[in-house]
């Protein structure tokens, strides 16, 4: 087998055995902290000694510092022989210089600070767990479960026998094993998955810090040695992305390098290509490569082919969150790429132009636009819909902080109130003579009536005809202030929502967003000409 | 074979077990196309349909 080859599998295995004594370290720490629990004060199943719970604080960062970091402390003294096993390996391809010790030390200790880090992040919350916990006077045992579970998730130690093997099924077992393990005991035994456990972010921190480590060794001796071309290597697995299938095996000048990388994938991890290679949990590598190294392998071949059409990295750098439950898909900061590539290129432009949300948060329905967090919340449904619904409020607050310093747009541009106004009108949706005849044409255009089974009832409703058209339906709800969505039960916001004025302007904003560059443009040209054309002025002046 | 409802049966059906109209705030706007389905729900869980309030200065 190849030197990189045979090193690739070193630290795999190396990778799989860091992630299997954190795990262990993490069991120790939950019990530690369960013995923790027992000492507390209890009334009548409560907790309720305050000062109790002050002091617990420092006794959790001991027994975090004991069980976990000591174990993370050890796995990266490992790393001292990974930085060996890549010089040999090295050695096998060409004559390259060594790197400084100073430098491995201070690789390593970067990698103990962010473990360290995540390590007081969860001393903060198990320590306001147990602080609020005896505030509120909740049940003991509420609290420990609650406990066991940020550190270990569904993972937990339990006296239930059966759970205890499911739990080591979950550990275990094959991929569909493991899934139907996990569903029993969030089913049978009410385990909270809560994606944010300790142990979740651990393994991957283990599997992640040590390949960032490895490709930072391997990088920094290829460009010390002047390497110019670097070989992505690595084996693929069933659930390897499709990203690292097509490049792995092949070799790369470092300007293909920057070109490729700059495209987006799913479970691209942000930052400098050598050291985030494929992503998280991405167990491919990079070495250098020189003109004149020996034919090793047959694999090895050089791009030639023209990068595929790419999708622009439109949030790239900002922070992303993914809420799911379990069964449910997981939303990735590429899905909130692939949708945002999904408009036009002026939109595009001005995006890109004007500042990111600060943190985005994906979840498998639902949209929420918090301006004053900068905070947007979304899923993907509707192919992407939802997403460009909710960056459409972002942009008319970028527009609208540039041009006054507060506000959106939306409610502040007197031509486009003047449009929506104007639209209003044409359509007949200002006079009750003739909004409920204007509202029922407009439902025609845009829905089918169907009849629902659903239980033991059966109910005529009104279905969508395409996946954008709720963003059109949601207009019209914001001329008739949300009568559209009450009468008819329809797509909408509804009267609660719309009672604020500006709210309609500014998901009139939203929707137009939305759906500029969908085929379903042309209806609103159609019915909402003012609009229509005061958007698209906004955007082209705004780029 | 059950008869055919309306929407607005629907709601009246929800006033009439719950004493209460669905509360809808426009929080999930973005699922309200599945509103029936929800309040059908709703009707067979026992559960009233409360959106949850929207955070102060949020959109959706």
């Amino acid at each position: 087998m190849a030197a990189d080859s045979d090193y690739a599998d070193i630290l795999e295995r190396l990778a799989d055995s860091h992630q299997e004594r954190l795990s262990g370290a993490l069991k120790t720490l939950e019990e530690d902290v369960a013995r923790l629990m027992a000492t507390a004060p209890i009334k009548e199943g409560k907790l309720f000694d305050l000062e109790w719970a002050v002091a617990a604080r420092p006794k959790i960062r001991a027994a975090l510092e004991s069980d976990y970091l000591a174990e993370v402390d050890a796995a990266i003294r490992d790393y001292t022989k990974v930085s060996a096993d890549a010089s040999k390996m090295l050695s096998s391809y060409g004559d390259f210089s060594k790197l400084d010790q100073t430098a491995i030390t201070q690789l390593q200790r970067l990698s103990f600070q962010g473990f360290e880090g995540v390590a007081n992040e969860y001393l903060d919350v198990m320590a306001n767990e147990v602080y609020q916990s005896t505030l509120t006077g909740r049940s003991f045992d509420d609290t420990v479960k609650n406990l066991r579970q940020t550190i270990n998730g569904v993972y937990i130690e339990s006296d239930n026998l059966e759970a205890n093997r499911l739990v080591d099924v979950a550990t275990n077992g094959t991929a569909s094993q493991q899934a139907d393990a996990v569903r029993k005991l969030q089913t049978i035994y009410a385990r909270d998955r809560v994606g944010n456990n300790l142990r979740r972010y651990a393994t991957q921190m283990a599997q992640d810090s040590l390949m960032q480590f490895d490709a930072s060794i391997n990088t920094a001796i290829g460009k010390q040695s002047g390497a110019s071309k670097w070989k992505y290597y690595g084996s693929t697995i069933r659930d390897s992305r499709p990203f690292c299938v097509e490049h792995a095996g092949q070799v790369f000048t470092d300007d293909e390098i920057e070109e490729t990388w700059a495209g987006s994938w799913k479970g691209k991890a942000s930052g400098d290509p050598y050291i985030v290679r494929g992503g998280y949990n991405c167990r491919h590598h990079w070495r250098p490569v020189f003109d004149e190294e020996p034919e090793q392998e047959d694999e090895t071949t050089t791009v030639t082919e023209q990068p595929t059409k790419q999708e622009i990295d439109v949030v790239k750098e900002v922070e992303f969150v993914s809420i799911n439950k379990a069964g449910e898909k997981e939303i990735t900061v590429s899905d909130f790429n692939t949708a945002l590539n999904a408009i036009t290129p002026i939109q595009m432009a001005l995006i890109q132009r004007l500042p990111k949300p600060k943190k985005l948060v994906g979840k498998p329905q639902g949209g929420l636009y918090q301006s004053y967090t900068g905070t947007l919340t979304s899923g993907t449904e509707r192919g992407g819909s939802v997403v460009r619904h909710e960056y459409g409020h972002h942009v008319d607050y970028m527009l609208g902080k540039e041009g006054l310093g507060f506000g959106a747009l939306s409610e502040n541009d007197f031509e486009f109130k003047k449009a929506f106004k104007m639209d209003r009108k044409a359509l007949g949706l200002h006079s009750s003579k003739t909004k409920q005849a204007a509202m029922e044409d407009l439902l025609d255009e845009l829905y089918d009536v169907k009849v629902v089974e659903r239980g033991r009832y059966s109910v005529t409703k009104r279905i969508i005809k395409a996946d954008e058209l709720p963003n059109l339906s949601d207009i019209v709800d914001a001329l008739t202030h949300g009568q559209l969505q009450k009468k008819y039960r329809v797509w909408g916001h509804g009267v609660s929502y719309y009672k604020e004025v500006n709210a309609r302007y500014k998901e009139a904003f939203a929707n137009l967003f939305a759906l500029r560059n969908t085929p379903e443009w042309e209806i609103v040209e159609k019915r909402f000409p003012a609009m229509a054309a005061r958007f698209d002025e906004i955007m082209e002046d705004k780029i | 074979m059950s008869k055919i409802l309306s929407a607005d049966d629907l709601f009246a059906l929800h006033l009439e077990q719950f004493g209460v109209e669905p509360v809808i705030t426009g929080i999930n706007a973005s699922i309200s196309g599945d509103l029936i389905e929800r309040i059908i729900d709703a009707l067979e869980t026992g559960v009233p349909y409360t959106e949850q309030e929207i955070p102060e200065g949020a959109l959706t």
